[in-house]
């Protein structure tokens, strides 16, 4: 399998003030073509901003001290490694946003989004490119996708919406998607729906996904591999069935207990116990200790 | 939006119009001063004045006189002006248009300046532009617009003497105006000596009126911008390699103009009290002008008639913003 994406050894930090904050702390990930990748961790853990990197759109007090990202994805190959982040978005690489209720522009209709988004890479008659948008929303199963098209983001639910901007995500025919927990705004009987829909968009096009999540049922059913993050690292790697069945690190199985089973009663629901996460942090400190001397 | 919206804002704007006839009537005749003993002066017998008084109706009871002052305005009657012994509905009929020029080309100058400061100071975030943007934005909204027309004065007027400061046009030119309202009118007439010489004496005033609007709208409308730029719909359409310049344009503007219209519509209004001094200053023949010296001359009738005028203007455009709000964002619609 041919890679597609990798992060070598990045590191990302914030300024606030005077001060730079470690935020990720000596990344590695490789993704070949087609894989589907779990990020599982807390809040916090630095996953938006993994995933911001490899799109390349930092938040302007953002800082990549160390380690590059290389792409090689459908449109274009593109290398960037130390500050040659340009900062303007990465091709072949696009974005399910977390929060389909604040990512569409409110005062455009969907179709107009929709058109601005296909004409980067097309040229054509509008009217070949409002063809081109209703065939992607009739793709992510919207019923009627003329009338959709016509219609301004508040008219529509968040599951809506969520499957507008998944199609919007898929119109670039991105090599790379990255998913960053596409489903945590929604309800749960849509979430399964639009999960099912990535999956299966995914499968017909081999698409490569990085698929945030802090569901490990999510990456179960998902995934071929995952990668466990906690205060910027990366605790561990490998492949769905290998982790879930042989976790190496405490953390992991923490986690993996942590999920709610049917079958066993209410009680033994572990929380992820609070030493195991003053010792995780106390790592994380020692590390940007070492990194400094 | 439809019609309904319209006919229901606009009767909605009356009671606000009752309360200003009242509260202008009864203040006007529980301060002190008398009009007729302004307008005989020292000479006049005390018949003279009782006769006057009676004349004018001001021998009658403060409710009597409202009562009577309300009819009229109802039959479409404005009184007549003590001062000027003119009908006060013509009086004000030709000299609105005077201010409702100027108010629309300050408006005008203050809303395009505003868009390219505030533009180009989102554009230029966190460099030196920026930060000179803001401190010229900051020095331009601590001065008020009669300073400004003093000031202008002093230096376009006096010292460099290159543009007028007096009146609405060369008095050399003749121009027999059927509507008042010069600048259209010359356009359309053809005359564009008349539309040049009103357009030259109005820079001053305008500018004036329009510097303080401008620049707090300019702020408000730039940390609107700023709050736009940081939503996740910015971010999306970064990843999809919109350049920084089309983003501000085509994806922020339009949503900060929701809130920045909201919070900047106030200062229209004010824009409208402001052209009584800039008038004055520049002897600029408008209404706010021709309150001054209704003022000065305790005219009744006259300062009447133009406080419902501020009253209606203020409600125009207050609605005017209202619309613009409604037409610019979807989501207010057919609410
Ligand atoms: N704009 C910002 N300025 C400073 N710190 C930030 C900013 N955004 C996020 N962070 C910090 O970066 C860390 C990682 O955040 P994030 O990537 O959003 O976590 P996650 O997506 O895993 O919940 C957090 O500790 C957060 O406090
Ligand atoms: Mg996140």
């Amino acid at each position: 399998m041919t890679k597609i994406l990798a992060v070598r050894d990045l590191h990302l930090a914030m300024r606030t003030g005077e001060k730079l904050v470690p935020v990720l702390r000596g990344i590695n990930l490789n993704l070949p073509q087609g894989e589907v990748h779990g990020l599982v961790g807390e809040s916090g853990a630095g996953k938006t901003m993994l995933g911001r990197v490899i799109l390349d759109i930092l938040p302007p007090n953002a800082v990549v001290t160390a380690g590059h990202v290389d792409c090689a994805t459908t449109g274009s190959q593109i290398k960037s490694g130390g500050r040659i982040f340009s900062n303007r978005g990465r091709s072949g690489i696009s974005l399910i946003p977390q929060d389909p209720m604040t990512s569409l522009n409110p005062v455009k209709k969907i179709g107009k989004q929709m058109v601005e988004i296909l004409q980067l890479a097309h040229t054509g008659p509008p009217r070949a490119l409002q063809e081109r948008a209703e065939a992607l929303l009739a793709e992510v199963r919207i019923k009627k996708p003329k009338e959709v098209l016509k219609q301004y983001p508040h008219h529509l639910s968040g599951g809506m919406r969520q499957r507008v901007l998944i199609a919007m995500a898929f119109s670039s025919e991105p090599g790379i998607i990255i998913a960053d927990e596409p489903t945590t705004a929604l309800d749960v009987s849509v979430q399964r729906r639009v999960l099912r829909l990535i999956r299966d968009l995914q499968k017909e096009r081999n698409t490569t996904i990085l698929f945030i999540t802090h569901d490990l049922g999510v990456v179960a059913k998902l995934c071929d591999k995952v990668s466990l993050m906690h205060s910027g690292m990366i605790l561990e790697q490998g492949l769905v069935s290998e982790v879930f069945h042989s976790p190496s690190h405490p953390y992991t199985r923490s986690l993996l207990n942590a999920i709610p089973r049917y079958d066993q009663p209410r009680e033994k629901l572990a929380p992820v116990a609070e030493d195991l996460q003053s010792q995780l942090i106390d790592e994380a400190r020692k590390y940007d200790q070492q990194r400094q001397v | 939006m439809s019609h309904w919206y319209l006919i229901n804002r606009l009767l909605l704007a009356l009671p606000t119009l009752l309360g200003a006839v009242t509260i202008t009537f009864v203040l006007l005749r529980v301060v002190p001063g008398d009009p007729i003993a302004m307008m005989t002066g020292p000479g006049a017998t005390e018949a003279d004045i009782a006769q006057l008084r009676a004349h004018y109706g001001l021998d009658q009871s403060i409710v009597d006189q409202f009562i009577i002052y309300l009819g009229q305005l109802f039959t479409g009657d404005f009184g007549t002006s003590i001062s000027l012994r003119q009908d006060v509905g013509e009086l004000i009929a030709g000299r609105l248009p005077v201010t409702v020029e100027l108010v629309v080309i300050a408006m005008c100058i203050a809303v395009g300046f505003a868009l390219i400061l505030a533009l180009k100071g989102v554009y230029w975030r966190d460099r030196w532009p920026e930060r000179l943007i803001d401190s010229f934005i900051g020095v331009i909204v601590a001065i008020p617009d009669f300073l400004w027309a003093l000031s202008l004065i002093l230096i376009l007027g006096v010292a460099i003497p290159v543009m007028p400061i007096f009146g609405r046009m060369d008095l050399t030119i003749s121009f027999d105006s059927w509507t008042n309202f010069y600048l259209i009118e010359s356009l359309l007439r053809g005359r564009f000596e008349v539309t040049r010489s009103v357009l030259y004496h109005m820079v001053l005033p305008a500018v004036s009126l329009a510097l303080p609007l401008m620049a707090i709208t300019a702020r408000v409308l730039k940390s609107c911008l700023n709050a736009e730029m940081n939503r996740e719909y910015i971010t999306l359409a970064r990843t999809r390699g919109f350049g920084r310049l089309r983003i501000i344009y085509r994806e922020a503007l339009r949503n900060a103009l929701v809130p920045a219209t909201a919070l900047s519509g106030v200062q229209f209004t004010f824009l409208i009290g402001g052209t009584v001094l800039v008038e004055r200053i520049f002897g600029y023949p408008g209404i706010g002008n021709m309150a001054i010296d209704a003022v000065i001359n305790r005219d009744l009738p006259l300062i009447q008639g133009l406080v419902l005028t501020f009253a209606v203007l203020f409600i125009l455009v207050n609605l005017f913003i209202d619309i613009c709000i409604t037409l610019i964002d979807p989501r207010l619609r057919y609410a």
